[in-house]
């Protein structure tokens, strides 16, 4: 090796790792926007607010409530009115539970969160055992035909339609269903729970379709050895020993479409709601539904409320997704010796 | 090998069995086509109804997508803004999550240690979980005014493309990063371990062999992460756009079609069965044209 070209290796080389450092700082980047997210919120949940006549009138973030106290005084000092200003915490119990507070209309987070929860439960309601048969049909088939094939591809594209679009469609839906036997409006919990079913189904099947197809192939062959049939395989092995990972996929996929929003917002979510809903055809709100609306309109305290029920959703997605991605480390390592 | 082959004693025909077996694949094959049909039926239904809108208002498709008069009130629906909005809110967005999505797709399937890259791209799959909603209360409450202390209020209108754009390109990088490292990690073997026998370095194979073979695949990712954000309402809805407007100013407003549905979609009647048509048709054939650069791989997602 000449040594002319040592030069010319240093500099690939410097090259190389030069490129290797900037990746790996790059990739702190989304971390970082993540943690500055979560810092902005918990700034706009807490914070100072000039309260004239029961009505509140202004509201101050955390930072500027304190590195500009005597701004904010000032501002407080314009305003007029019999003013009583407090310093509050947003994400309080009280809050979640839903209590109201004073004379507005009801801002706890009660009634968005069991709504939220109560669509999910009516989609999977509808979806799951659905997309488990699908599921499978699809995994059943001795060797990819047409219609398999076609299914999976149909499938996949509704999997990653924009959401707006089932909404749009089930509005459609649900007026020509009204044409038909006469009712009037879609803003019901029936309606999107529907919704959530539609939405559910292509997800939830591909999903179900790939833990079936990832079962140890020690199983299905020792069934077929010992003369089983095929659906007898599928049924009595597959499935069961599929069934947790399905679960974990499941739970999974909930922590995703808790914060859907956007087709239950077109189907005509209400803007006021009472209480927990109890029957299909109360009016439905979702938790995501809940702080949008703050945002759009922000008198008042609604930014604050929007930051602390933001707060509030992203953990309960965070949890659920933590929960679910351990649960399927435990089951696939109880499933290592099986392979 | 595919168990059909060990199959070589046909099952025993007994009959319960038999008549088992034979419900029983009715069964599923009656669920399957319940799903298809339901999906299927939904996106009839909303042709229908488009299809009843066009004739009723006396419109053509093309009349709509590239009119640009809006005035519903007298029954004009030229939507050509609010088309024109959306393609410009999402363009920037994906030009905005290219480089993000390069670096970390290049990041987990190179330069990632093995044994944490499964951690990684776990952390990857809970990031992209977080909800639409989060990122446009986070435009409203941070990137808007920031922008507006920056250029000044005049020249950042209130509900500007670029905040919208900002957003959303953070919010479909999970996405765009995943479809990267997917591409990226096709074609390991042979041609790679023979430039690193031949003394290439990781940045040499990487920028003269793994990209360039990708590049279908890459191309692929890109046409589909651009749908996906063409497709978003909420984090569009809530940063930007009141009301169809042209502008050549970067940093002015503009309504998408998608924001437009989100906040007045509920009860503007029947136009919404048509903006949702052209969405759908535009993100099939965007979807299709992409699975098949990508040689008919398809990539499913729970969201």
């Amino acid at each position: 090796m000449n040594s002319s070209s040592s030069s010319v290796t240093s500099r690939r080389r410097r090259i190389d790792s030069v490129f290797e450092r900037g990746i790996k700082i790059s990739v702190m980047a989304p971390v970082i926007l993540m943690a500055f997210m979560i810092l902005t919120l918990l700034n706009w949940s807490m914070g100072t607010v000039a309260v004239v006549d029961g009505r509140i009138m202004r509201q101050w973030p955390l930072v500027p409530s304190v590195m500009r106290a005597a701004d904010v005084r000032e501002e407080i000092a314009e305003i007029e009115g019999d003013i009583s200003t407090s310093f509050r915490f947003g994400l309080t119990p009280g809050f979640i539970m839903g209590k109201p507070f004073s004379s507005s209309r009801d801002t706890g987070l009660r009634a968005p969160f069991w709504g939220s929860v109560w669509i999910i439960a009516l989609g999977l309601v509808l979806s799951f055992p659905l997309s488990l048969t699908t599921a499978l049909w699809l995994n059943s088939a001795r060797e990819p035909s047409q219609i398999t094939r076609f299914l999976r591809v149909v499938l996949g594209l509704f999997a990653r339609m924009p959401h707006i679009i089932f909404g749009i469609g089930a509005m459609a839906v649900f007026a020509r269903v009204n044409d038909f036997t006469g009712g009037s409006g879609s803003g019901t919990l029936g309606h999107a729970g529907l919704l959530m079913g539609l939405i559910m189904i292509p997800k939830l099947t591909l999903m179900m379709e790939r833990e079936l197809s990832g079962t140890p192939e020690s199983i299905k062959y020792a069934s077929f050895a010992l003369g089983a049939s095929w659906q007898s395989v599928v049924f009595r092995q597959v499935l069961p020993s599929s069934m947790e990972l399905i679960l974990v996929g499941t739970l999974r996929l909930i922590g995703a479409l808790f914060g859907l929003a956007s087709p239950f917002i077109i189907l005509g979510a209400a803007s006021t709601v009472a209480g927990v809903p109890i029957s299909l055809h109360n009016p439905f709100l979702t938790l995501p539904i809940r702080i949008f609306q703050w945002a759009l309109y922000p008198e008042g305290m609604n930014r604050s409320l929007a930051a602390s029920a933001a707060l509030f959703m992203v953990m309960v997605i965070l949890l659920i997704d933590v929960l679910s991605q351990t649960w399927r480390k435990r089951v696939l390592r109880r499933r290592e010796g099986l392979r | 090998m595919h168990p059909r082959k060990f199959i070589a004693l046909k099952s025993t025909a007994m009959p319960g069995r038999v008549i088992r077996g034979r419900l029983l694949r009715l069964w599923m094959r009656l669920a399957a086509g319940t799903s298809f049909f339901l999906l299927a039926g939904m996106v009839v239904v909303l042709t229908g109804e488009s299809v009843r809108f066009f004739r009723t208002e006396s419109i053509s498709p093309a009349g709509f997508v590239f009119g640009g008069l809006w005035h519903p009130e007298s029954g004009r629906y030229g939507a050509g803004l609010f088309f024109l909005a959306s393609l410009r809110i999402s363009g920037l967005a994906t030009l905005f999550s290219l480089p993000g999505s390069l670096v970390l797709g290049l990041f987990l399937s190179d330069y990632a240690p093995a044994e944490s890259r499964r951690r990684y791209s776990l952390i990857l799959d809970t990031l992209s979980s977080v909800p639409a909603v989060i990122y446009g209360l986070f435009a409203l409450m941070f990137v808007t005014p920031v922008l507006h202390q920056m250029f000044g209020i005049h020249l950042v209108q209130p509900d500007t493309i670029v905040s919208a754009s900002l957003m959303l390109g953070v919010f479909i990088t999970p996405y765009g990063t995943r479809l990267v490292t997917e591409s990226l990690t096709r074609n390991r073997s042979d041609l790679r371990t023979a430039a690193m026998a031949l003394g290439a370095t990781r940045f040499e194979t990487i920028s003269r062999l793994v990209l360039p073979e990708a590049l279908p695949g890459l191309a692929s990712a890109l046409l589909l992460v651009f749908s996906r954000a063409l497709g978003e309402s909420v984090i569009v809805g809530m940063a930007s756009g009141y009301g169809p407007r042209l502008t050549t100013n970067l940093l002015g407003g503009g309504e998408s079609v998608t924001g437009y549905l989100l906040k007045f979609g509920a009860n503007a009647g029947e136009v919404v069965f048509a903006f949702g048509s052209i969405l759908f048709a535009v993100t099939l054939g965007l979807n299709v044209l992409g699975d098949h650069l990508a040689h008919g791989r398809f990539v499913e997602e729970l969201r």
